[in-house]
């Protein structure tokens, strides 16, 4: 079982920014794991989940020095890793000013506010055996930067400010981005469960 | 009301004073925790035992590429 070190701790840093080894094997060893999982559900092969994590740390190597310690190590890291997978995909994760889910959740209410039709129990489909697997399909329908952003925020519990930081997105932009998928996974789910509002 | 309160996703602070002292609004935003701790089980990933000795053998070579820039 490796070490794990207090990344935050200012020794700890100045370790790493001087490429002591023993630090760098220490943080490899404890996200090196993190990193490959990240890549796999973000649908990358093993092969190429391999490769974005060996380049992701080559990146690392070489930038460290200029890391400041302001965010975490892991929020540095992480922002090295998504931006590889973008490079991978030959694709900029764009913040779209406007989604058409914008306007299904707009058609669902009334011009007082309420809602149209009576809103479903949420629980009483999430013991149906499909409803994994269906929202793991819903899932899979979000393009990357929603995917990400739900995943580092509602999986991986991360705080806003670290997914700006991770993803170099606004704050403004990751509320929308968020609510956007939530909607998007509200309207696949219900398509999928049959159900009608 | 509680309907209003299962509605909005998004909130207003009048809202949100309605869900904590209504009984029904209450027991909707507990199934909601609940379904959003089933829901990060699910896609929590784990990796298996094949993409445990990947990543192993990964570490290790980039620990020693480590050593070697090291030397």
């Amino acid at each position: 079982m490796h070490n794990i070190l207090n990344w935050s701790a200012t020794e700890t840093v100045t370790k790493l920014k001087s490429k002591d080894s023993q630090t760098l094997e220490a943080l490899v060893r404890q996200y090196s794991s993190h990193l490959y999982n990240a890549a796999k559900g973000m649908r990358f092969s093993d092969q190429e989940a391999e490769d974005i994590c060996g380049t992701t740390w080559m990146t690392f190597f070489d930038v460290v020095e200029k890391f400041e310690g302001r965010s975490h190590i892991r929020t540095y890291l992480f922002g090295i890793f998504y931006n590889k997978c973008k490079e991978w995909r030959r694709t900029e994760w764009k913040f779209e000013s406007s989604d058409s889910i914008d306007q299904i959740v707009d058609s669902q209410f009334l011009e007082n506010g309420h809602w149209k039709g009576q809103p479903h129990d949420p629980f009483a489909h999430s013991e149906n055996l499909e409803f994994n697997r269906f929202f793991k399909e819903c899932m899979n329908n979000l393009n990357d930067l929603m995917r990400e952003v739900f995943r580092l925020k509602e999986v991986e519990q991360l705080e806003s400010s670290e997914i700006c930081h991770i993803l170099q997105i606004s704050d403004t932009n990751l509320r929308q981005v968020f609510s956007r998928s939530k909607n998007k996974l509200r309207n696949c789910l219900s398509l999928k469960l049959g159900i009608k509002e | 009301m509680a309907e209003e309160a299962q509605l909005n996703w998004f909130g207003t602070a009048k809202l949100k004073m309605h869900v904590m002292i209504c009984p029904l609004c209450k027991n909707f935003q507990a199934q909601m925790n609940e379904l959003k701790i089933q829901i990060k089980k699910n896609l929590k990933r784990e990796l298996s035992q094949d993409e445990k000795e990947k990543v192993n053998d990964l570490e290790n070579k980039i620990i020693l590429k480590i050593k070697q820039s090291s030397d």
